[in-house]
This record gives structure tokens, C-alpha cells and sequence, in this order.
């Protein structure tokens, strides 16, 4: 324990890592500063203290009560033609089309080769997700207020932008928080004396538990304090509660084309936020487990770095560089691709998404493979000659 | 010599070539590769494009309006002819009652009725090109340089705006790339050696203290390597989209509108020769600046925590300088409105990493090692 209290006190004690996560901090401002578009928004967030955030008669008959200062007078027009006569898309909303749409196009791809299989996962994963879309249609989930039709620009700027530099900002941390760990004792010439002591090479143990702890830890602390900008700038305090699957939200891919945001779980914005976060941290465990697999193999911090951002390229373009039937679909769940696609977490996925909860299911099984990758690559270190 | 020699040898490891290469390798795929390889599928851009190169090879660098109407005019009648032909021969056409171009203009016109599975093939047919051998977007290209004439008066220069934005968007891309490999290849190079204490043993030695002016010699020749094997290679492979007809054609055209206001008289060459010094100008700032940092971390990876935010502050200093570059619309100008401002900031910039780094190499001269 008491090495691994050292190990902390080690990173915690680095001026780089504060200084990068300073850096960091200051780029987070510039981007929810310029999440500043207009004042619609804030204007629907006020307004839902008072008239709730259910949409129907209710809503609109506050709504017809309420006074606002001559200055608002035309943000409540918009608000009323925003949420007079609403319709909730999910009546009758057929998404199995999705499936079919997808099926068509990967047919075209593979020249009319796509496997039986794959064709009845993605019906089977559009039969369910038409279960889900049609309990969402009983239970009016989509009469949500959300920010009314400045819902979608709202959405992305927190959940698409902000989150999504956060995600990437956090696996540059974990990643070069891990490797600053692993690769200490031999940038420093330490080794000698350090791997003689009763712990040895046990201590790369603790530092695989240090490095987790305070990488996800500086994650989480420029994580807190973006939010806590982002929500004094933006009111969302009434809005909480709002169904991210509402009216106004939407998305498009350029196979589906223009269709409602449809989430399997029935997430409000907060528990959404919380679960992207959630799925983040899962994600940086598996960057600062990969880092650790390296750093033993290789033994040189800086080639190291480069070695874990080429895997990740790799996983990246090979799919658009080459055919790679099958393998492209299983090539979706890694780490580099989860945090490419996290806008559609929770959602049905896109065309080369084959599995519900895809976000999950990749995360769940890179950190397995990656645990037993790092048990093997530490298995191997420990009877290596390091001189 | 020897020294120097040596410190190549170091700085061009197997390992670091290895990963210059194969990081290479992703950025192309990720960002080179389309403006190469996609150039040609993009319509009608690609038939406009054409166009343009046979006006620049027919006509040198300029064209009249009465020369723009005879080429349009000439070559109408024979793709509506051959449109016809299509619309005679193909089954798709026949299945949605469509028998000719005029025909299918006029449909188009009317697309607010509900479209049949045959109507919607025919669409199909004539959006994707491949049956119709793009004919009917040869003919939308034509149109464009009917609207274009508007903006003619007089003798006008011939550029094509597809190859230069795609061009331009490709060396700001390149450029990106050029900064991110000197920083891999330079950054090392100190720091290897005082992470080892080696740097006590350099000083006892004949060569003394001077070994770090060797060693960011090294550094700056291995950098300009590195960027003329870069523009060699992939600058070859953007000259495979006809770029060298336009080599004489000033910028500004009424086909390239945005660069109409241009602020300096630059042909197309000229413009391309001022982008590859500005890359060299950027890559020997980048490197002494990367050669500084190496020399005040204490280990590999809080020197790639310095580089991180230093890279991403070069890649917007990279995206902005090649965007509309010697414009009114360019973001340097609009912050300080001087001519040739994109110039004069990567001077300065290099002023400032010079001095630091001459800074850097006396204050080693003098500073006690205990």
C-alpha cells in the first residue's frame, strides 16, 4: 500500500501533468464559450420552471399565462409555434426501415455477399430497437420540452463537442500518465536498485493501480470543472429531466438519412450525461491498460507513445483503407472506434453497427482483453532480462 | 564533420524511421488521401475542372467572354445529343416515360409529386452518372460557366477553383503533417542524451560545450530532409490532377471568385512556391522550438507532454495561415489588416525560435553542470 502511496505522491507531484491539464482547461473555456449561440436556449430553461417540461395541454395553457418583458416577447412567439400541435414521432414510426436501408446499402458494398447472419442481426438488432420505439410512443417520451428547437445544437454542443474533447483530452492524460509510470524507473536508471527490493517487479503493479486512479482522476477533475462552466453559462437545472429521445432531437447518417434520436435505455439529459461519462472512464481503464502492455514490451517511453497512437491509427483507417468483410464490423467495438462514434452511444448505431449496446459490449471486452493482455505482457516482464 | 555525421546517424534511428513511416502512412489515409484519389470522382466539380484545363491549354492564361460563349456553344449540342441517345437506349429512362433530356428537365421541375419506384431509378440514373457516362453532368458544368460569364468583363484569367481549394486544403493538411514528423524526429535528441548523463562526458571532451550547437545543426539539417522528402513525394502526387496547365494562371479568376481579392498579382505557381517556403520557414521554427524543449524536460514523456499542446497550437497556426492565404478573408489579416501579414507572422515566428535557441546554446556555454 504504502508503495503505492508513493506512486501517487510521484505523478501527483509532476508540473507537466498540471501543466497539460491547465492547457487543457483553458481550450475547454474557449469551446463552451463558443457554445454560446443565442438566446433562445437559456430563454426555454427559464421558461420550464414555470410551465414544467411536459408538453400537451398543460404546457401550452401555461404557457399562454405566462408574462415576459417586451425583450422576450418574440423568443415566447417561437416557443408557442415550437410547441403548439406537437406530435410524438414515435406513433407509428416504423425504425425497422433503418435496418432494411442498412441492409440494402452493405448488400451494394459486398456486392450482394452480405452473410445471412449479418443481415439477421441488424433485422433482429431494428425488431428489438421497434419494441423500444414503441414503448417510447406509449409512455409519450417524446413530449419532451428539452430546449425546443434549439434542442439538437444544445445536444451536440454538450454530448457531442464538449464530452467528446473531454474523451480525447482524458486518453492523451491516461496514456502519457501511464506511460510517465511504467517507464520511470528505467528513464531514470532506478531500475537496479528498485527491482532488487523485497517488492521488485511488483511494483509495476502498483503503478498500473496508481496510473489508473490518478489518470481517471485528472479526467475527471477537468471533466468536473468544464461542466460546472458549461452548466453556469447554459441554466439546465429545469431541464434535467428532459428525455433526450424528444421531439426535437434528431440525427443523420448519410445511409439513413434524417430520423429521430432514439436512445435504448429511456435516458434523461443527466442520467445520459452520467452514463457517457460512465462508458469514459471504462474507455480511459482500457488506453491506460494498453499504455502498460506497451511501455513493458517496448521499454522506451517515447517510441512507446507513437506505437500506442499508430495501433489506434490503424484501427482506424484500415477499415477505410481496405475491404475487411467481417472483421471491419468487430474492428467497431475497439477502444479508437467507440470514442470515434460516442455521438451515437445509446442509440441504435449506424451501418456498421451490428450489436445494441455497442458501447458496452466493446468497452466490456476491451478491458477483458486488454486485462489479460497486460496480465501476459506483466507475466513476461517479470521473467525478462532487463539488462 | 564527424560529430555531426554522428548525431544523423542518432537522430535517423530504425526505430523513429519506422514510426515517421508508418505515422505517414495514417495521416495520408486519414487526410491526403481524398483531394488524390476522390479528385476525379466529385461532379460536377471534376467535369467543371475539365473544362478549365482545356481552356487553359486552348487559350493560355486568359479568355474573353465571346471565346467562353463559342466553348459552351460548341459542345452542348453534342452531349444533349448524346443525352438523347442514352435516354432512347436505356430501359430505366423507358420505364419512367422518359425519352429525352428536355423531357427529363422538365420532370425534374416537377418533383413535388410522389415519385414512382421506375421515377426514382431514373433519378438514380442520371445523380450517379456511371450509365449515363456523366453526360448530363457535362452538361450541368456547361451551365455553370454560362452563369459564370456574368462575371466576366473583358479578357478574364482561366483557374480552376476545384483544383485550387483542393490543392490548398491538401497543403495545409501537408504542412500539418511536415510539423508533426519534425517534432517526432528533433524532439528526442537532447533530452536522449541527458537523460544518460552523457551530456557530462561530451563536455569533458575536445569538443567541449559546442556539441549542443552540433547537435541542433543535426537537428535542423535532418529537418530539412525530412520536409523535401515530403513535398518530393506528395507534392508528385497532387501534380497528377492537371495542376502544371495552370502553373502561369494568375489566382484570381472569374472561375476562382474567391480569391478575386487577392492582394498581390501571384500566378498559380508562383502561390504554391511561397506555400512550400512557408512550410520550409515553419519546419526550421518547429525544430528549433522542439530542440528547446528538449533540452528543459527532465524525461521522454513530460517532453511529450510539452509537444502536445505546442502541436496543437502549430496545427491551428497551420490551418489558418493556408486558408485564403494573401486575402482580406484570411484570420491573420483579419486580426491585423497588413498585407502579407501570413509572412510576417512565420518570420517573426522564426525570429522569436531563433533567438531562443542561440539563447539556449550560450546560456549551455556558461551554466555550471553541478
Amino acid at each position: 500500500m504504502a508503495v503505492f502511496k508513493y506512486e501517487v505522491k510521484k505523478l501527483l507531484s509532476s508540473i507537466s501533468i498540471w501543466g497539460l491539464l491547465l492547457f487543457f482547461l483553458i481550450f475547454n473555456l474557449f469551446l463552451v464559450w463558443g457554445t454560446q449561440w443565442n438566446v433562445y436556449p437559456e430563454f426555454v430553461s427559464e421558461v420550464a420552471e414555470t410551465t414544467g417540461i411536459v408538453l400537451g395541454d398543460n404546457f401550452s395553457e401555461r404557457l399562454d399565462t405566462l408574462s415576459v418583458s417586451s425583450d422576450e416577447g418574440e423568443l415566447l412567439t417561437y416557443l408557442k409555434e415550437d410547441t403548439s400541435n406537437v406530435v410524438d414521432h414515435f406513433d407509428n414510426y416504423d425504425i425497422t426501415e433503418v435496418g432494411e436501408t442498412y441492409i440494402r446499402y452493405l448488400n451494394q458494398v459486398y456486392s450482394n455477399q452480405l452473410s445471412d447472419t449479418l443481415s439477421n442481426n441488424i433485422r433482429n438488432k431494428y425488431s428489438d430497437m421497434q419494441k423500444v420505439v414503441n414503448r417510447k410512443g406509449e409512455a409519450d417520451e417524446a413530449l419532451s420540452l428539452a430546449h425546443a428547437s434549439a434542442t439538437n445544437t444544445m445536444h451536440e454542443n454538450l454530448f457531442d463537442t464538449i464530452l467528446g474533447w473531454l474523451m480525447v483530452e482524458g486518453m492523451i492524460l491516461v496514456v502519457l500518465i501511464a506511460l510517465l509510470s511504467a517507464g520511470f524507473e528505467k528513464g531514470n536508471e532506478t531500475e537496479g536498485i528498485v527491482f532488487t527490493t523485497q517488492t521488485g517487479r511488483n511494483v509495476q503493479i502498483n503503478k498500473l493501480a496508481a496510473s489508473v486512479v490518478i489518470g481517471l482522476g485528472a479526467y475527471l477533475l477537468l471533466t468536473i470543472i468544464t461542466l460546472l462552466v458549461y452548466f453556469t453559462v447554459h441554466d439546465y437545472s429545469p431541464l434535467w429531466q428532459s428525455y433526450v429521445s424528444n421531439i426535437f432531437n434528431y440525427r443523420q447518417d448519410l445511409i439513413g438519412g434524417y430520423r429521430p434520436f432514439v436512445t435504448w435505455q429511456s435516458h434523461t439529459v443527466l442520467t445520459y450525461l452520467l452514463s457517457k461519462i460512465g462508458i469514459t472512464l471504462g474507455l480511459l481503464i482500457s488506453f491506460v491498460l494498453s499504455a502498460f502492455i506497451v511501455e513493458m514490451t517496448i521499454r522506451n517511453s517515447y517510441i512507446s507513445f507513437f506505437v500506442i497512437l499508430i495501433i489506434n491509427g490503424l484501427f482506424v483507417v484500415l477499415p477505410m483503407a481496405i475491404s475487411l468483410g467481417t472483421f471491419g464490423f468487430y474492428l467497431m467495438l475497439s477502444p479508437a472506434w467507440l470514442v470515434l462514434k460516442h455521438s451515437i452511444w445509446f442509440t441504435d448505431g449506424d451501418v456498421d453497427i451490428l450489436w445494441r449496446n455497442f458501447e458496452m459490449v466493446g468497452t466490456t471486452f476491451s478491458l477483458l482483453l486488454l486485462t489479460l493482455g497486460a496480465g501476459a505482457a506483466y507475466y513476461r516482464f517479470k521473467r525478462r532480462d532487463l539488462s | 564533420m564527424n560529430i555531426m555525421l554522428y548525431e544523423l546517424k542518432k537522430i535517423w534511428s530504425w526505430k523513429i524511421v519506422g514510426v515517421l513511416i508508418m505515422i505517414t502512412a495514417i495521416f495520408y489515409q486519414m487526410f491526403l488521401y481524398y483531394p488524390i484519389e476522390i479528385f476525379r470522382l466529385n461532379h460536377p466539380q471534376i467535369e467543371i475542372h475539365d473544362y478549365t484545363v482545356e481552356m487553359a491549354e486552348e487559350y493560355g492564361t486568359s479568355i474573353t467572354g465571346e471565346e467562353i460563349e463559342s466553348f459552351v456553344s460548341q459542345k452542348r449540342p453534342l452531349y444533349e445529343q448524346e443525352l438523347d441517345q442514352y435516354f432512347e437506349e436505356l430501359s430505366v429512362f423507358k420505364a419512367a416515360g422518359l425519352s429525352s433530356y428536355e423531357e427529363f428537365m422538365q420532370f425534374e421541375n416537377n418533383l413535388d409529386e410522389e415519385l414512382t419506384e421506375e421515377d426514382f431509378d431514373a433519378l438514380m440514373a442520371i445523380n450517379s452518372g456511371e450509365l449515363t457516362n456523366y453526360v448530363a453532368y457535362r452538361l450541368q458544368a456547361l451551365d455553370y460557366l454560362t452563369e459564370e460569364l456574368s462575371y466576366v468583363e473583358g479578357p478574364n484569367n482561366i483557374m480552376s477553383s476545384y483544383a485550387f481549394e483542393s490543392t490548398m486544403s491538401y497543403i495545409g493538411h501537408l504542412s500539418i503533417l511536415v510539423v508533426l514528423l519534425s517534432l517526432i524526429l528533433a524532439a528526442p535528441v537532447v533530452i536522449r542524451d541527458r537523460m544518460k548523463n552523457m551530456h557530462y562526458l561530451h563536455y569533458t571532451s575536445k569538443n567541449g560545450r559546442k556539441i549542443i550547437g552540433q547537435q541542433l545543426k543535426a537537428v535542423l539539417v535532418s529537418g530539412l530532409i525530412l520536409t523535401t522528402i515530403c513535398i518530393v513525394v506528395f507534392g508528385g502526387l497532387i501534380l497528377r490532377n492537371d495542376l502544371l496547365v495552370f502553373w502561369d494562371s494568375p489566382v484570381n479568376s472569374f472561375l476562382n471568385r474567391a480569391m478575386q481579392d487577392i492582394l498581390f498579382d501571384l500566378t498559380f505557381g508562383e502561390y504554391l512556391s511561397i506555400s512550400i517556403i512557408f512550410i520550409y520557414l515553419l519546419n526550421v521554427s518547429v525544430t528549433f522550438l522542439a530542440f528547446t524543449l528538449s533540452r528543459f524536460s527532465q524525461n521522454m514523456i513530460t517532453l511529450i507532454m510539452k509537444l502536445v499542446p505546442f502541436f496543437a497550437v502549430l496545427t491551428v497556426l497551420c490551418t489558418i495561415l493556408f486558408a485564403r492565404m494573401f486575402t482580406p478573408a484570411n484570420q491573420f489579416y483579419g486580426l491585423i489588416a497588413v498585407d502579407g501579414i501570413e509572412g510576417i507572422v512565420l518570420v517573426t515566428f522564426l525570429t522569436i525560435a531563433t533567438i531562443i535557441s542561440i539563447y539556449v546554446l550560450k546560456r549551455e556555454k556558461r551554466i555550471d553542470v553541478l
